[in-house]
């Protein structure tokens, strides 16, 4: 049976949790009621408000006990890969060697929302002599320092090149602490020159054939290294397979965000969808049931759409989100308004796109790492945002830069030109810190503008 | 002859001398806003770059991609004229110092600079040409060391970015050298015009510069060329020379400190200023590990291109009493 789809609170989810258990719900291990993370300190999940069903608990519970799952890989002996930066890539190939957990330590850039900055993890990024100039990827050095959100990698292997200064700088701070890191070499993705082959990648974009080939003698590189750390080769037949279970994960995905950013109501909330999204990039620490997860997800929103059910009301203002919020709230503040999601770029597009399975898959790899929206150029970006935006049919853009990030004050200006001279949709940029109680109501406020806007643009 | 403007020190200038243009290492100075963008969040130095590259009477523009808000920069370049935009290039420089692909990948890069700068009129340099070029700028910067002991080191790092300017900039004005100066080094990032009066300031306040670490100084200058090496194979000589130049974006850095380490075993400096731009999130990192892992005081200065040297008097003078 399909419930009505509600908002609620964590308290509220524990009556909701009673009344699906007396429904005989089965749960994962790692289930129970949501309000037990308030124990671990998760004081910010007070302020969400949660979507109502089975399903979603079952996400929020994947999300919230990852720590745990880590902890209990370690204890089972397997190898912890740290990655960083990359977003997608080096975790397909993690995951298809046996025995082996990856996870992204930049994970640690919600801990301070989550936790309502009582971890700590920013003040130890202060005292590190990173401070607020630079992004909230920041606490992943506090987390690493307090060894209290994940357990120290045994192999840490981050891309640099044409990456943010601000995650390439935190990490070699890190690496500095003594933390040894495997550094690879994500190209600026350029157009070809003149008489240059080029392919095209997942997603549209298009790379000359020689930066494919260099990503791919960069990502053999590292391929060998993790053999070396977990004593076995990983066979191209392996890693196909773990390409095909990657693309299980973003095929899911990809049918999730369809049927969710096109229906006439939305069957999910903005935030448990952009959840939904992080876990195409590490599997919260366990793949296969990332997909389970996924796919339970999936069948809501397709059964909430087939009963024309959903949250908010059918004329919501339909709007495409860019760049992901520090503080989760911000995401319940849209629905507040009288906005809904229809479509997304959160920085990691490519870890969505599927993976060529045609393709030797270390080729497939390289396109799909070179497929990055964020080693490109912004106008690239920007017509991958315009692109999504009409597929879906985005009425307006919000842009949430986010604070301390250098590319956001130099990239947000060209994708706002963009959408406003190709599509003639109104805009609106907000910037959204890991706690931002002080700014919720004029946050609210420029949210309402917008929804007003595209709802008188109607007319 | 025409120009090449180029904003790094991976951009080897004998390669664009050697296709017939005048390599200009562009020193800004601090002038009206052009790039369209707000300013909160950015590099002055880059903004200011690329704002008066995108106004330069030259061929063509050459930015890397070694840091990354220069290689968003270039996309906000608020250019009059579309041709200055269709003549810049982009290089990527790799950041990744223990990959023998990344070596080769900046070796294919400068070939495509190669390329745009054929298409911009050059000329590709035979093997002999690429040499005597390579010897002149090498006799020339071991001139400029040759003479490091006669001037300031105010002067001294003046006289590096004039030449790196091609000699469109006369920064230099008194060579002479002051006695009874406490030794000092400054090491960081890149400065406009305006943030050279902080060495003045340094010099005033009894500082003697003995090492210049800073982007543009002897730090950012490549090894000597091989006698021999340069006559097999020129092109990987220069490719090796410039390579191996330290950098805090290198990744890992470690040569960068394995640099300042050896210097200071040689040059006896009492203290070292950090000059840093305001949003310049490499060296801004790096200002904590630097103190903690030197034996020697550090004073860690802001530039924002305009009020550095106002806004400083009183904290160089400061550190200058206690050392
Ligand atoms: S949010 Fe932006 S600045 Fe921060 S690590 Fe990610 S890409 Fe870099
Ligand atoms: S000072 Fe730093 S941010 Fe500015 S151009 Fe240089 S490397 Fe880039």
């Amino acid at each position: 049976m399909i419930d009505t789809p509600l908002l609620l609170s964590i308290h509220d989810w524990d009556a909701r949790y009673d009344d699906l258990m007396a429904r005989d719900l089965v749960e994962a291990g790692y289930g129970g009621r949501l309000s037990r993370h308030l124990d671990g300190g998760d004081y910010r999940l007070n302020q969400l408000l949660f979507d109502n069903s089975a399903a979603s608990l079952r996400l929020w519970n994947f999300l919230l006990t990852e720590e745990a799952r880590l902890a209990a890989a370690r204890a089972d002996g397997h190898t912890l890969v740290g990655a960083m930066k990359d977003l997608g890539t080096i975790p397909v190939m993690a995951y298809a060697l046996p025995n082996v957990t990856a996870f992204y330590p930049d994970g640690a850039w919600w801990i301070p929302c989550v936790m309502e900055l009582s971890a700590g993890l920013l003040s130890i990024a202060d005292r590190m002599g990173i401070d607020e100039s630079f992004c909230p990827v920041r606490a992943m050095l506090g987390a690493f320092v307090s060894e209290a959100h994940f357990p120290i990698p045994d192999l840490l292997i981050c891309s640099v090149g044409a990456t943010c200064d601000d995650f390439s700088a935190i990490a070699q701070r890190l690496q500095g602490l003594g933390y040894p890191i495997l550094w690879w070499e994500a190209v600026h993705r350029r157009q070809a020159d003149k008489g240059e082959d080029s392919v095209i990648l997942p997603g549209g974009f298009a790379a000359p054939v020689a930066q494919v080939d260099f990503i791919q003698t960069e990502l053999v590189r590292i391929k060998q290294a993790l053999e070396r750390q977990v004593g076995h080769l990983l066979s191209d037949e392996d890693l196909l397979k773990g390409i095909s279970v990657a693309n299980g994960v973003r095929c899911i995905l990809q049918k999730l965000r369809f049927i969710s950013f096109t229906a006439p109501m939305a069957p999910l909330p903005a935030l448990e969808l952009l959840i939904a999204e992080m876990l195409a990039i590490h599997y919260c620490s366990d793949q296969a049931e990332s997909l389970v997860v996924l796919q339970d997800l999936y069948d809501l929103a397709k059964s909430r759409v087939d009963l024309g059910l959903g949250h908010g009301h059918i004329d919501d203002a339909r709007i495409f989100w860019v760049n992901p919020v520090a503080d989760l709230t911000a995401m319940n503040l849209l629905e507040t308004c009288g906005g809904r999601i229809c479509g997304t770029e959160y920085l990691f597009s490519h870890a969505l796109d599927l993976i060529p399975e045609d393709l030797p898959p270390m080729e497939a790899l390289a396109r799909t790492a070179l497929a990055d929206p964020m080693i490109g150029s912004a106008r690239q970006r920007a017509e991958r945002i315009t692109f999504d935006m009409q597929l879906f049919g985005a009425e307006g853009l919000i842009i949430s830069k986010i604070p301390g990030a250098s590319h956001c004050a130099l990239e947000s200006e060209v994708i706002r030109e963009n959408i406003e001279e190709s599509l003639g949709l109104p805009v609106i940029e907000i910037e959204v810190p890991p706690v931002c109680d002080a700014l919720r109501s004029s946050l609210k406020t420029r949210i309402e503008a917008l929804v007003e806007t595209i709802k008188s643009r109607r007319k | 002859m025409r120009s090449i403007v180029y904003s790094c020190s991976y951009v080897p200038p004998e390669w664009i001398a050697a296709h017939g243009f005048r390599p200009v290492r562009l020193v800004p100075y601090s002038g009206t806003e052009c790039l369209q963008r707000e300013t909160a969040g950015i590099c002055h130095y880059m903004h200011r770059f690329l704002e008066q590259a995108s106004q330069f009477d030259a061929a063509g523009v050459v930015v890397t991609t070694l840091c990354d808000q220069m290689r968003r920069g270039v996309e906000c370049i608020n250019s009059p004229s579309a041709a200055s935009l269709s003549s810049l290039f982009l290089m990527h420089v790799p950041k990744t110092m223990n990959s023998v692909g990344a070596v080769r990948y900046y070796h294919e890069e400068l070939k495509r600079l190669s390329r745009f700068l054929i298409n911009l009129g050059g000329a590709l340099p035979d093997e002999a040409h690429l040499i005597e070029v390579m010897i002149d700028y090498q006799q020339k910067r071991d001139n400029l060391f040759n003479h490091r002991s006669d001037m300031s080191g105010v002067a001294f790092s003046r006289f590096l970015r004039s030449f790196q300017a091609g000699g469109l900039l006369d920064l230099c004005e008194d060579a002479t050298k002051s006695k009874k100066l406490i030794p000092v080094a400054i090491l960081g990032g890149p400065m406009s015009i305006e943030d050279l009066g902080i060495l003045d300031l340094i010099e005033e306040a009894g500082g003697e510069i003995v090492l210049d670490g800073t982007e543009g100084g002897e730090r950012t200058m490549p090894r000597a060329f091989h006698r021999q090496r340069i006559h097999i194979d020129p092109f990987m000589e220069l490719v090796e020379a410039y390579w191996s130049i330290p950098d805090v974006a290198r990744r890992p850095n470690d040569s960068l400190f394995i640099w300042i380490k050896n210097q200071l075993a040689q040059r006896h400096m009492r203290g070292i200023i950090l000059l840093r731009n305001v949003w310049c999130d490499l060296w801004h990192a790096e200002v904590m590990r630097l103190r903690e892992w030197l034996d020697i005081p550090l004073l860690d200065i802001d530039l924002d291109g305009e009020s550095a040297t106002a806004r400083n008097r009183t904290r160089i003078e400061a550190f200058m009493e206690a050392l």
